[in-house]
């Protein structure tokens, strides 16, 4: 299209309109319409001038020179002021309507320019990559210089950082003949970007063009000047209008698939596992030379080629032993965290529990140190930045990376202790511990290839200016604002979390576990997190049914911790209200829903959380009582929070009313009611034979040992019952969890006392031995070992306190006991039973029969059925049956 | 034919005014639904309102349209174009068709003369930024003169992408060629150099090099030499003008045609596909040995002796400077090595005067064909040095000194007393510089430069004698 042949330009087929909104510049728009005329492509190029009401009489002056000098090339929209979105929008939506044959549009301001191979180059690369919609350009600026090099392939993650296209860009029609158009609401700047993330949303992508041609002119003072000045203002409406794009799942899902996390070296098999979510099927696995190749290619100086930002050296054995123990998104998690300027380089022990010492064999531990003190380096996975390993790359020699094999290594490490349960140990042997020699050995093995040449050298003219290229792993971060983002990615299941402060064998912990398989039953995916202790217990039954564990390990995190406000005469942690919260929102926010199991503070994060899209529940199940027995703990808590949860599961219909009084809207309170806590054993379920007269009636006491049990009585009780001469045998089963509170035992009782029964075989053998069981509390829930005595047919003897008389109907099933006068109701129901054998009877066989249909599944079925409608309503997927996570590389 | 446009909301007006050659009326009126005009000819057809806004030249208000309704359909006008209504012109002062052509003449006039005051006024701009270029130019080309008078400004050494021993080279066979991406930015480029062996090519073998600017798709420069021109090792190729402020990506295409092979050496493996060279569609992994010089962006640089010109370079009595590299190569003729050191401090070869006999450097292969007038930079550095004669010789190549300290016979001739062709001695006191130079009959082979110096009192001493020459330039002939 040249200035002198209006005839043949007017002739060709018309392929390319370009559209020039014009506002104020009224002189430079010529150099911006001529270096139009001057493009010298062999097909038709049309110019839509479209004066956006500038007050300038100069602008309609030289548009419709122009437009009369060229009449078949040039046409000159006028308009009333609209802004520059609405200017862009007429021009785009004349020149579809005009030139039916049109094929792209390329948007030009007025003030800029193009070289005349610009649009024929532009073209082409579209003919070229017809799965491209948009050809977008480096910045080459004129005026105040400065050259940007925004190459590499388009990164949508990226681009929601920062505006990796400029509005120069060449835009297949199909984009605006899907609607994606400039939205108007964006006077103020940043249209371009908007309007780029639109077309992506819509399912379109972009490329760079290298030698594109396109001029800006960079003055003091433009649009963009002032658009940077309300930066803040404009993101804040973009994450607003794209929500899902920025949601932390948008972000990781794009992470995944353009840019992922780690760079997973296993140093056994020379393979390296491109991911940011071990479990993700669309991980990329690289050959070492295959990744050698391309982690070269962002050594000289430029910042479009993408290598993971962080790399990890392991072996195959431990990475499969993580992946298969469902652990490894929590170490990889807490390895990132880790990192920074301080601890350069982060390390992860890795050991199996001590099988000499079969107690701890299901003990799982995670402790993360910082000591800066010089230590050896051992472990058997190591997580540095990809930068650090470029730096190394550069450097003279190997001599600072090799201290990390000194004995005393200077470098500051983060260090992560792990002892995971015996059964998940898959490797034969001891634990590995020679990361450090395998991170010298890839460092020297990538220092041998003769690639390393090249970084000496200073290739690229153009500044990089994406260098979030090289730190996409931050991307995700900042809606969280956490140290790391937890690498999992959304897979069409439907991920549950269960929050837990500890995980001992406390009622709160069964119950978790039992509401977690119903809903493994329903097709969910169970994960635990636990929330505070960095030691629990991780028997088979836990493991078949979380897919994964993750600990919090936040040093500043503490379920009650320090405080200035109490609401209800409940104190209400500081952390919850104003602390960094960042690391606990990461660690869920990837999440479909998260249950809390009495974390407390934890119900800090839950309104932002379900801002996020995450489906929030409260599981509650008893108020604990302070030292003068007022009611106070994570009832209470709930309160405070109660607008932050979608739903409030009280583990007893009673509790659930107790929460309706205290002003929780009945439809959010879903009562999940407690069943017996663990499946009776093959070797139970028949019937209980029925009770020998002449026995001594067998009197069982099986909990913890300590105030809230009711210690104090339990201990006149028998006594009592061996001074009255009673026919009773007493068994007692128990330990101390949370302190005796100050009671002590006496020998009768210690002598013979039981450790707890940690298995249901252990536990049915104890109730099927048991007549009665006693349970003399201050305050419970509904206690789970009145629900799976009766199962049992062992007649409960407990305090009328809680939901208790839920459960227990006196006279009825079992007795209940009164809170004032316990100790002698106690004694005399006791002495009733030894000698009315018949009435024993009767109980046993009601306890038995009412417990028959008290099933979690049951229990649980509304809580389930509430939890897929909200999950809908968020737009998640319905729940697919689990399958085993983790797998070999 | 060209028409004026006139705008009307009424129909009956344009069938009053009849069918005019110069004037075609168009209708305009409100559509009831959307608020906005539309536009019509008189027999109804369908008109695009921008097309409308371009081509009306005035607006005929009937006579029955009050204020109101004529305030309303400015109003409507703006709310579409956000420009200002055409000119108006009311029908009673325009009987008929006459009088509306003298009303249209007097609006098109007055817009013809619109036009020309716009016109004149950009035809007075672009005279004056003409005259402003014009005395740019001119103040520039003698800031240019000034420097390069004064001394010879280094041109500024880029990076050096050196050839590794044991890495492939690329071999161009007849009509093949390579094309590479060069490690530089182009503002101010101005020397580029590849390390050729032509030892396996045709000596009439033609090589083409050619720069180019790949965002512009701009042949910025075009050396066209034979085999024969080409040495072992660096080959330097100048520009005319260094590259202009506006940055593009670079790159050098090299095309070989004749017989033989023509090789070029290579540096180091490079990971970016975009900067391996290519031939056809085959990448090479290792980066061509390369070397760029950059200069003041759109400066003409001063030429150096040696390097390649491009084409089309007209260079009538060009002036070319001698650099370091070539003085670096300089032979002492007492013993035949080229250890001349330069003067501390100083770009001068150090040419220290002897007693009872002449010093001399020699400067192999300096004097290029065609070269007509060498000068130099002479001084004694040193206050107390004594006071010293200078002169220069060009001498072919057969009469280099074949042992340390004999004089090439046509230098001993020139020596002697009663000799016909005697040398151009300049004579200069100690700390003072001063210049001397020396004709030559232009050559069509390459000579060597002596560099001569003597004591002026032939009995005196050499003490602090530190003699050097300095600034050498070599003047070409209109057709070198």
């Amino acid at each position: 299209m040249t200035k002198g042949s209006d005839q043949s330009a007017s002739d060709m087929a018309v392929r390319v309109a370009v559209v020039i909104p014009i506002f104020r510049h009224s002189v430079l728009l010529s150099e911006a319409i001529d270096s139009i005329l001057d493009q010298d492509a062999p097909w038709g190029i049309r110019i839509v001038l479209v004066n956006d009401g500038c007050p300038h009489r100069e602008t309609d002056q030289v548009c419709r020179t122009y437009a009369r000098a060229y009449p078949e090339q040039i046409a000159y929209v006028p308009k009333k002021n609209g802004g520059l979105s609405d200017a862009r929008n007429c021009g785009i939506g004349y020149a579809l309507a005009r030139w039916q044959e049109l094929e792209a549009i390329y948007l030009l301001d007025a003030d800029n320019r193009l070289r005349p191979p610009a649009l024929r180059r532009a073209m082409t690369a579209l003919d070229e990559h017809p799965d491209v919609d948009w050809v977008y350009p480096n910045i080459d600026m004129f005026g105040l210089r400065y050259a940007g090099d925004y190459g590499g392939p388009y990164s949508r993650l990226i681009h929601t950082v920062m505006n990796v296209c400029e509005a120069g860009s060449l835009v297949h029609r199909r984009v605006f003949d899907a609607g994606v158009v400039f939205d108007t609401s964006f006077k103020s700047g940043f249209e371009d970007w908007d309007f780029f993330l639109t077309a992506g949303d819509a399912g379109f992508t972009g490329m760079n063009l290298e030698e594109f041609g396109f001029q800006y002119r960079k003055r003091g003072e433009s649009m963009l000047a002032d658009s940077e000045r309300d930066a803040d203002a404009i993101r804040a409406e973009m994450r607003k209008k794209h929500k899902q794009l920025f949601s932390p799942k948008g972000l990781l899902a794009l992470e995944q698939e353009e840019a992922p996390r780690f760079a997973i070296h296993l140093s056994d098999t020379d393979q390296v596992i491109w991911t940011v979510d071990p479990s993700s099927p669309n991980r990329k696995i690289y050959s070492f030379d295959e990744y050698s190749d391309l982690l070269f290619r962002s050594t000289t100086g430029n910042k479009r080629y993408f290598v993971p930002p962080l790399t990890v050296v392991t072996d195959s054995q431990l990475w499969k032993t993580l992946c298969d123990g469902g652990l490894v998104s929590g170490v990889l998690w807490a390895l990132e965290r880790q990192l920074d300027h301080a601890c350069p380089v982060t390390v992860a022990h890795v050991m199996p529990g001590n099988p000499a010492l079969p107690q701890r064999q299901d003990t799982l531990t995670m402790r993360v140190s910082r000591d800066p003190s010089a230590q050896p380096v051992t472990g058997g996975m190591a997580m540095l930045e990809t930068q650090l390993v470029r730096k190394v790359l550069k450097d003279s020699s190997l001599s600072w990376i090799s201290q990390l094999e000194l004995p005393h290594c200077p470098i500051s490490v983060a260090r992560i202790e792990m002892t995971v349960p015996q059964a998940l140990w898959n490797g034969a042997g001891a634990a590995p511990d020679r990361v450090a020699c395998d991170l010298l050995a890839l460092m020297a093995r990538l220092r041998r290839n003769s690639l390393t040449l090249a970084a000496a050298h200073t290739w690229e003219w153009r500044t990089q200016d994406i260098g979030w290229r090289e730190r996409t792993h931050k991307i995700p971060r900042q809606t969280c604002l956490s140290s790391a983002a937890y690498p999992r990615v959304a897979d069409g299941g439907l991920h549950i979390g269960f929050l837990l402060p500890l995980v001992e064998f406390g009622g709160v912990e069964r119950v978790a576990l039992n509401v977690a398989r119903a809903l493994k039953r329903a097709g969910f995916h169970p994960h635990l997190f636990v929330l505070e202790q960095d030691t629990i217990t991780y028997p088979a039954e836990w493991r078949e049914t979380f897919d994964t564990v993750t600990f919090l390990a936040d040093p500043e995190f503490a379920t009650w911790g320090p405080t200035q406000a109490a609401y209800f005469g409940t104190d209400i942690s500081d952390w919850s209200r104003w602390g960094n919260k960042g690391n606990a929102t990461a660690m869920l926010a990837w999440l479909d829903g998260v249950v809390n199991f009495h974390g407390a503070a934890i119900s800090g994060v839950m309104g932002q959380l379900k801002r996020l899209g995450v489906v929030t529940a409260n599981s509650l199940h008893l108020s604990d009582h302070s030292v003068f027995a007022r009611p106070v703990g994570n009832t209470y808590h709930a309160l405070a929070f109660e607008h932050a949860y979608d739903m409030i599961l009280p583990c007893s219909n009673m509790l659930g009313d107790w929460c309706h009084a205290m002003g929780m809207p009945a439809e959010k309170i879903i009562p999940i009611p407690n069943a017996p806590s663990f499946d009776l054993p093959a070797t139970a379920g028949a019937p209980r034979t029925p009770h020998v007269p002449e026995r001594a009636l067998r009197a069982l006491y099986i909990g913890r040992l300590d105030m809230q049990k009711g210690l104090d009585r339990l201990v006149p009780i028998v006594e009592g019952s061996q001074e009255a001469d009673f026919d009773i045998k007493w068994r007692y089963i128990g330990g101390t969890v949370l302190g005796t509170g100050g009671a002590a035992l006496p020998a009768t009782i210690t002598d013979s006392l039981e450790p707890p029964k940690t298995t249901p075989e252990a536990m049915t053998e104890a109730l099927e031995w048991a007549d009665v069981i006693v349970l003399p509390s201050y305050f419970e829930g509904l206690p789970l070992i009145v629900l799976e005595a009766m199962r049992a047919g062992a007649v409960p003897l407990a305090t009328d306190v809680g939901a208790v008389s839920e459960a227990v109907v006196d006279g009825h099933n079992g007795i209940l006991l009164s809170n004032a006068h316990c100790v002698t109701d106690a004694m005399h129901a006791l002495d009733r039973l030894a000698c009315d054998r018949d009435l024993l009877q009767r109980l046993s066989q009601q306890a038995i029969q009412d417990m028959q249909d008290r099933t979690w599944d049951g229990a649980a079925q509304p809580f389930i059925h509430r939890l897929k409608q909200l999950c809908a309503l968020q737009g998640q997927s319905q729940p697919v049956p689990s399958t085993q996570s983790g797998t070999d590389p | 034919m060209v028409k004026a446009t006139i705008l009307t909301r009424d129909g009956e007006i344009a069938r009053h005014y009849g069918d005019d050659a110069r004037i075609t009326f168009v209708l305009m009126s409100p559509d009831p639904d959307t608020q906005k005009l539309v536009f019509t000819t008189c027999d109804g057809q369908s008109l695009r309102p921008e097309q409308v806004a371009l081509d009306a030249d005035a607006y005929l208000r009937p006579t029955q349209e009050n204020d109101t309704a004529h305030q309303d359909i400015v109003a409507l006008w703006e709310e579409m174009f956000g420009l200002a209504l055409p000119p108006c012109l009311p029908q009673a002062d325009m009987p008929d068709i006459a009088a509306l052509r003298d009303r249209v003449l007097d609006v098109v006039l007055e817009q013809n003369a619109a036009a020309s005051r716009v016109s004149a006024r950009h035809m007075r701009e672009l005279g004056l930024l003409r005259q402003q270029h014009d005395l740019i130019q001119a103040s520039f080309r003698g800031l240019e003169h000034f420097v390069y008078g004064l001394n010879v400004q280094h041109r500024t050494p880029g990076p050096i992408i050196a050839p590794t021993r044991g890495q492939p080279v690329v071999t161009l066979q007849n009509g093949m060629q390579v094309q590479q991406r060069v490690a530089s930015a182009s503002p101010g480029l101005c020397d580029l150099a590849l390390w050729f062996d032509p030892e396996g090519a045709a000596p009439k073998g033609m090589v083409s090099v050619t720069l180019t600017g790949l965002d512009s798709d701009q042949v910025l420069a075009v050396w066209d030499l034979q085999a024969a021109q080409l040495s072992t090792g660096w080959n330097r190729f100048s520009l005319e003008r260094a590259l202009g402020p506006d940055p593009v990506s670079l790159q050098i295409t090299v095309h070989w045609v004749g017989g033989g092979v023509l090789t070029l050496a290579c540096a180091t493996d490079h990971p970016d596909p975009r900067f391996r060279p290519k031939i056809g569609d085959d990448a090479r992994p290792a980066v061509l040995a390369q070397r760029v010089w950059s200069w003041v962006p759109g400066v003409a640089a001063p030429l150096l002796t040696g390097a390649h010109l491009p084409n089309g370079y007209a260079g009538k009595g060009q002036l070319r400077h001698v650099g370091r590299e070539w003085l670096e190569q300089a032979l002492d003729m007492r013993s035949l090595r080229a250890d001349i050191p330069f003067i501390q401090g100083t770009d001068a070869l150090l040419v220290h005067v002897l007693e009872q006999d002449i010093a001399a450097a020699i400067v192999p292969d300096l004097v290029f064909p065609g070269a007509v007038e060498i000068s130099a930079g002479i001084c004694t550095y040193h206050k107390d040095g004594p006071e010293v004669e200078y002169a220069m010789l060009a001498l072919p190549k057969s009469e280099r000194p074949t042992a340390p300290g004999i004089l090439p016979q046509a230098l001993h001739t020139r020596l002697t007393a009663d000799a016909a062709e005697t040398l151009n001695w300049v004579r200069v006191a100690p700390d003072t510089a001063s210049q001397c130079r020396l004709y030559l009959d232009p050559s069509e082979q390459r000579q060597d430069l002596y560099l001569l110096t003597r004591l002026a009192d032939k009995d005196g001493t050499n003490a602090f004698g530190w003699s050097g020459f300095s600034d050498l330039k070599l003047r070409f002939g209109a057709q070198a």
